[in-house]
Formats: C-alpha cells, structure tokens, sequence
C-alpha cells in the first residue's frame, strides 16, 4: 500500500504486514470504510448493527495485520467484515428478529436515520427518490430471503465488482464454490424480483 | 453443462451465469449462443438475469453516518480474542496437530493400558500378585482404583481373579466360579467384577484366615460395586485390585492403595470405606486403612507403597494425561469441524 503521510489529526496508526512493510491503517480505513459499510448494511439488513461490524472488524484487521501478506488488501479487509456478519448473523439466528427499521414512505418526513433501505439520492427529484427507494427496498428485501452465502457472494462480485478469484479469497473458499453461490443467488433475487414487478420490461431500465 | 438441441431444455442457471460474465468459451459458449437464438423462454431468462445483475450493480454505496478511523490503537485483547478470519478458537494451531495428538494420545492410552493389564508395569513381585492393574477400560473414579487395596490375599486365587477381571471380562476365573463374569462387557466389568469378586470373597472367606469379616466384606461389596463407578475392596487384594482396575474404565487415576497391600483387616476397612463412600478417594482409603487395627506391616507396606508411589502409580497417572489429552485433541477437532460445517454452502 502507498505510503501516504496522513495530514488529519488522528495517529496514522503504523502497523507492518507480514513482511514488515509498514502500513497507515487508519489509510486502509479510510480507504474501505464504504465499502465494508454497505457489504455489513446489506448483509445485515441493519445499518446500526452494521456500524458495530465495520467497528469490530477494523479492530480485527488491525489486530491481524501483520498476518496481511501483502496481496489484495480490498479482499482481505472484505473477508473480515464477511466473517464478522457470519458471526453475527448466526447470533441474531439464535435470538428473536428485531424488526427492521421502516421503510421510508417520501422524503416530506424530514431528516430519518438510515433505514436498510439507501438513502435516497439528494440529486433526484422526489418521485424519482421515491421510485428508487422502492426498487432498494425490494432488492433489500430479496437479497434478505437468500442463503447467507449466496447473498454474500452476490454483494461481493455484483455489488462491490470483485472478480471471482478476489471474491473467493474473501470467502475463504473454492472458485467453483464462488461461482455456484454467485449463479444462486443471481437466480433467487430474480426470482424474487420478478414477484415484485422489479423486473417487468418497463422497469429494466433505471432511468424512467 | 450438457444441452439438448432441442429448445424445450433450458440453459442451466449456472451456465446463464458464467455467459453473462463473459467466461464461456469454445463449444460451450458456442451451444449456448445457438440456443438463445432458438430458445424464447431461454432468452427471457438470460435478460431478467442480466436485469438482475444490473440492478445490483446500480446500487449506490452509502456513506456511513460516521467515520471508523481510529484516534489510538485499540486495547490490547484480554485473552486469545476470535480474530476474524480464523477459526473461532484460541488455540490455533492447524487441524493436525490436535489430530496427531489424539492419535498419540489413544495409542499411548491403549498401549499403556495393555500393558498394565498384562501385569507389565509391576516392578514388584510381590504387589504384581497383589495389586495388578487390571485396567481394562480406563478408570474414570479414581476412588475405585483408589480403594482398591490389594490386600495380600491367597496368591493364586486372588491372582487369577486379578488377571481375569483385567483382561475385562475376557478370561473367567478358573480359580472361582463367578470369575465368569469376566465375561460381561467392559462396560459391566465394574459391576461384575465386583461382583464376582464379592463372591470371591465369599468363597474365600474360609482360605483366607481371619476372614470372617468378609462376609460383611462381600455383603458391603455388592451394594458398593453395583454402582458402576465404585471399586469396594475385595475380600483379597487380588480381588480388590480386580475390582478397582475393571470398575475403571475411564482414565485410571493413580492409585497409590493398588500398591498398597493391605492385610486382611486393612482389606475389611477398605472395603467397608470404599463401599460406604462411593466416591472415596485414594487418600481417603487410606486414611482409613492407617487406623484400622490391622498389623502393622499392613498398614506400613500400604504407606510405603503410597510414598514410593510405585511403577502403577506413575503408569496410571500416564494413562490418565493420555485419556484426558486425547479427548482434548478430539474436542478441539470436533469444534472446528463443526465451525466449518457452518460456513458451508
């Protein structure tokens, strides 16, 4: 990773990777904190749990660091935050669903919290918001009703453009099997979709 | 994938997928090309499925609400914290190490207990006769073999009973009728062994002097090594020893009273300790065995095996560290595997 002399207040945060190059992790956060965001928000349904995944995996990666052998840095810190929303998955499993935030009806309600549901662009106008806030919501709500895998294995290659090999190392597992659970889960969600209207002639394009 | 010519198959999802990502090649891109023009439904599918993708690839990234960067190090982990990424466990040495260890560990176990049961381990001749350690299964109480104190009883009787019931119900005691019940599973050999062995004690009553306390041995014997896991005295060592060595099945804990050869009386009071105690440890026996007004050389030679601990004390404790280090190994194994199973597809 480029050695960039961080200019904010915070440390840089030095850490080494296995083969002791030295590293600003807080560059490394700054850098994937997005992205770790959305794949934790979209796996998790959740975007207060998801805060508390990207906290905990930046801990996690920056614990590990110096097991970091210097290949794709994205897929490594991906892998953790993958695994942290395995474990958290299986956790909330155990315990009774907690009821998602609710969707947003129109923008008129003023300033909400994320929901699961993106916030809606501030470009657009409000039917076009409106519009789209509906489509994330149903593309949320099919990627909710795919096996944990599959659905990670969607976010990864469709969502944050992976490629299958860089997908399969931040699963920890074979091509084959990466590119199994990436063909499930596409044909799930458009199975899904397809129940939702999403992906009726008229609505295969984006823009109306 | 194979594709029939005809249009009425499908293209397989997996293979509509890998064509969307461009990564067909040769013949296979070539059939499915040719059967996307014939296929309608084929074609219908192809295009919800690249409608699909699209959408998911449209998807705007959202800035979370704060930032995750991080003002100083984070705190130090307590203890070996679950770093992502690894196998939820402290320890993490690969799978086959622990692999290799219990494999170690159960061939340690059963070459140690074999060779007990062969009376291999006894360096002494004369506690060999007495105490033997018939450990068939591992003894998981140490009271049983803890209150084993092989009492210097009749020789060949009680030595054959030892042999027998350490071969785990394998051989019956030609020197006793009940010895038959040798015969009964591993599992039973504490109760049967004890049993018998009570019977023995009955039997031997009139060989061994002064055994008139026996009786009482033999009766207290039964109720005590019923429970699967009490080893009672025996009437003689041998067949205190017997008991003690097939009542333990698990891990055999070592049992400075094997050594130990207690007299007739010392036996009496043993077997009256252990019965009333199921859950009498060694030490336990012992101390019991110390008052009890039995000859001194009785009591002395049981002290002196305790202290000199002997060959089958170190050998127990063997077998002990290699029963308890094999289901370790395996725990940590069978946890991983289980870790695994579910991050599977």
């Amino acid at each position: 990773m480029a050695q960039i002399t961080h200019t904010s207040p915070h440390a840089n945060l030095q850490v080494k990777d296995r083969s002791g190059q030295s590293s600003c992790f807080n560059c490394v956060i700054e850098t994937h904190q997005t992205q770790a965001y959305n794949l934790a928000r979209r796996m998790l349904s959740d975007w207060a749990l998801a805060e508390d995944a990207v906290q905990e995996s930046f801990v996690s990666a920056y614990r590990a660091f110096n097991r970091f052998r210097g290949e794709n840095l994205t897929a490594w810190v991906l892998r953790i935050v993958s695994n942290t929303c395995r474990d958290m998955l299986r956790v909330r499993k155990s315990r009774p669903t907690v009821a998602l935030d609710p969707l947003p009806t129109g923008d008129g309600d003023g300033p909400k919290g994320p929901s699961a549901v993106d916030l809606p662009s501030t470009e657009a106008s409000p039917e076009d918001r409106a519009e789209q806030s509906e489509l994330r919501a149903a593309i949320q709500g099919c990627l909710d009703t795919l096996q944990e895998d599959r659905r990670l294995a969607v976010l990864l290659v469709d969502v944050h453009g992976l490629s299958y090999e860089e997908a399969s190392e931040s699963m920890g597992c074979s091509l084959g099997t990466v590119k199994s659970r990436v063909s499930r889960g596409r044909g799930g969600l458009r199975d899904c979709l397809r129940l939702t209207g999403e992906l009726l002639p008229s609505r295969f394009r984006q823009e109306v | 994938m194979w594709l029939l010519r005809s249009a009425h198959r499908h293209i397989a999802q997996d293979t509509l997928s890998e064509y969307l990502d461009g990564r067909l090649q040769g013949r296979t891109l070539e059939r499915v090309e040719r059967q996307l023009e014939e296929c309608d439904a084929c074609r219908q599918d192809l295009a919800e499925l690249q409608a699909t993708v699209a959408m998911m690839q449209q998807l705007p990234m959202v800035e979370p609400r704060r930032s995750f960067v991080m003002s100083a190090p984070p705190p130090e982990p307590a203890r070996a914290e679950t770093i992502r990424g690894r196998p939820n466990l402290a320890l993490r040495a690969p799978n086959w190490v622990y692999a290799g260890a219990a494999s170690v560990a159960a061939l340690a176990l059963a070459v140690t207990i074999s060779v007990d049961a062969t009376g291999g381990l006894k360096s002494d001749p004369l506690r060999q006769e007495a105490v033997t350690t018939a450990a068939a299964p591992v003894a998981e109480s140490q009271q049983i073999t803890g209150t084993s104190g092989p009492i210097s009883g009749p020789g060949p009787a009680g030595q054959s009973g030892i042999q027998s019931a350490a071969r785990s119900a394998e051989t019956t005691d030609d020197t006793s009728g009940p010895g038959e019940e040798e015969g009964a599973p591993p599992s039973l050999a504490a109760a049967a062994p004890a049993a018998a062995t009570s019977d023995q004690s009955a039997q031997e009553e009139p060989a061994v002097g002064g055994t008139s306390s026996f009786g009482a041995e033999a009766a207290a014997v039964p109720p005590a090594t019923s429970a699967p896991r009490v080893g009672p005295a025996p009437a003689t060592q041998d067949e205190q020893t017997t008991v003690a060595e097939s009542a333990a099945a698990p891990v055999a804990v070592p049992a400075p009273e094997d050594g130990v050869e207690t007299q007739t009386e010392s036996k009496i009071d043993d077997t009256e300790t252990s019965a009333a105690a199921t859950g009498d440890s060694g030490p336990e026996v012992r101390e019991s065995i110390g008052p009890v007004s039995g000859p001194g050389p009785a009591a002395t030679d049981l002290y002196t095996d305790i202290k000199g601990g002997g060959t089958s004390t170190w050998w127990r404790l063997l077998e002990a560290a290699a029963g308890i280090l094999a289901v370790a190994s395996l725990t940590v194994l069978v946890v991983r595997w289980r870790a695994g199973r579910r991050d599977s597809v």
